[in-house]
């Protein structure tokens, strides 16, 4: 992608980049509407690009993927939304439509499993992140005590306020990045790679479901669960069969 | 500073403050901030003195936790506590705390049980088995009615919270909150079925196409290593794991 080409997408970039701020504050420090959530964030990037399609195809397989990542205590959170909506944007911008996950082989399933990868990969690496910004806002509400002790109540507004702003700052920065990176260093790879590697790729967005379908069998799965489980599998296969012997007939 | 019916007219002000209540989490006293903030400016607008003021701030900067989707129970009955206190009501410091702790880790309990581990799963799976066939606006329609939903009820949420006070313990009795738990974990494994379901089907049908079999083992055994490794690896990083298995498998 050519400087030109990177200038004439400035509006949806910066869109983007708002998204972000926005969204990794809905995430866990405002509100938490879970419009942050991987399907509807790559979603509403997706409409900001013109290609709701693959927002919806990158953010469902990154949601089944993050179904079992629960925000309790001080687990694995994993920044996925700036890489995600990054992801995204560089895929429209570069014409990439990786179409639907579970459609069918060909390119465009290797091509979706790259992006995948690129968000799997931001997402552990942002984990970190946020890690280092709670720390930061340990030292913040600890300097917040120290001007309380001086006197000063309003340090404690102001602390908030900072924290909450590094966050949203934080979430337009892995945007961006998450962005730059794809656009002009990832996308550009995956032609270099070899046909073998990119079959691989393919087989990725196979592996999302059964990933979703593993963590919630360990969330869910007690004797009562699984009876669930297995009448929700049952129920859908019949149903299948029935609209298959329909659609025969 | 009160309005008609007994609370005080800036409960909206602490509203808006309480969505941000995990604004500046942090792993030593993780909500301590947010909920100080929340209460200030109702605090300053009372007409506190400002030592009474640092007392309060120094009160509820100790350790605090609780589930940010309950916590507006907690913070509306805190805020009813704290005003009696100021219009000279003889609720003990100590209480007040203890009410803050052991009220603060039951809604955690409650809220983590209902949210987290029943709520927000079952409806991410229903966005997600609503988008399958490739649909944009239902995963939108499903998310967007939640957010509008939570929104109202943690404005009820702190209403409810002023008006009962040190009561408050008698609604964590009720019988409901374990059917909500019961129900929204029962629904979510029941999607968790509808999901494997539709995932054999998406399978089945591909097993004709070229390279359909390879796929649908790659599937199988990405499920079987996601059962093995399921208590230690979040999503993300059992992803990256099993790229080895399918570079091994587009060999095949």
């Amino acid at each position: 992608m050519s400087p030109p080409e990177i200038a004439a997408w400035w509006p949806q970039l910066a869109a983007t980049v708002l998204l972000g701020a926005l969204l990794v504050l809905d995430d866990t420090a405002y509100a938490q509407t879970w419009l942050s959530q991987p399907v509807c964030g790559g979603v509403l990037a997706g409409l900001i690009w013109g290609h709701p399609g693959a927002g919806l195809a990158l953010g469902l397989t990154v949601q089944l993927l993050s179904l079992g990542n629960l925000p309790v205590g001080q687990a694995f959170v994993g920044e996925r939304v700036g890489p995600l909506l990054g992801a995204v944007g560089a895929a429209a911008a570069a014409g990439w439509n990786p179409g639907l996950p579970f459609g069918g082989p060909g390119a465009e399933a290797g091509r979706l499993g790259w992006l995948l990868l690129a968000v799997a990969l931001g997402s552990v690496l942002g984990d970190q992140l946020i890690r280092r910004e709670r720390v930061w806002h340990t030292r913040l509400v600890a300097g917040a005590m120290r001007g309380l002790r001086e006197g000063r109540v309003e340090v404690l507004e102001r602390a908030h306020r900072a924290s909450l702003a590094g966050v949203a700052v934080r979430g337009a920065l892995t945007t961006l990045a998450a962005w730059c990176l794809v656009a002009l260093l990832w996308i550009p790879a995956y032609d270099l790679l070899p046909a073998r590697a990119v079959a691989a790729l393919a087989l990725l967005p196979w592996f999302a479901p059964a990933v979703a379908i593993g963590s919630l069998v360990e969330l869910y799965g007690s004797r009562a669960g699984a009876r669930w489980i297995a009448g929700g599998a049952a129920g859908t296969l019949a149903a299948a069969w029935v609209l298959a012997r329909l659609g025969a007939s | 500073m009160r309005a008609r019916g007994g609370r005080p007219d800036d409960l909206h002000g602490i509203y808006r403050r309480s969505l941000g209540l995990q604004g500046s989490w942090n792993p030593a006293r993780m909500q301590n901030l947010g909920l100080a903030v929340a209460m200030l400016p109702w605090l300053r607008r009372s007409g506190a003195a400002p030592a009474e003021l640092r007392r309060f701030c120094r009160r509820h900067l100790e350790f605090f936790n609780t589930n940010p989707y309950c916590a507006n129970l907690l913070l509306g009955g805190l805020v009813r506590l704290e005003s009696d206190n100021l219009r000279g009501g003889a609720t003990p410091v100590r209480t007040l705390t203890m009410f803050k702790d052991s009220l603060g880790r039951a809604l955690a309990s409650l809220g983590d049980q209902f949210l987290w581990l029943g709520l927000q799963p079952a409806l991410m799976l229903l966005a997600v088995l609503s988008a399958w066939p490739g649909l944009v606006w239902p995963p939108l329609l499903v998310v967007g009615l939640f957010a509008v939903t939570q929104l109202l009820l943690r404005h009820r949420a702190l209403l409810i919270g002023y008006d009962l006070g040190l009561d408050i313990v008698d609604l964590l009795g009720s019988p409901r909150w374990h059917r909500a738990i019961w129900t929204a974990k029962r629904l979510g494994a029941l999607l968790t079925g509808v999901l494997a379901g539709m995932t054999a089907v998406s399978s089945w049908s591909r097993l004709g196409d070229p390279g359909g079999g390879t796929t649908v083992l790659g599937a199988a055994l990405a499920l079987a290593a996601a059962l093995a490794l399921r208590r230690r690896w979040p999503g993300e990083g059992l992803l990256l794991a099993l790229v080895p298995l399918a570079l091994l498998l587009s060999c095949l």
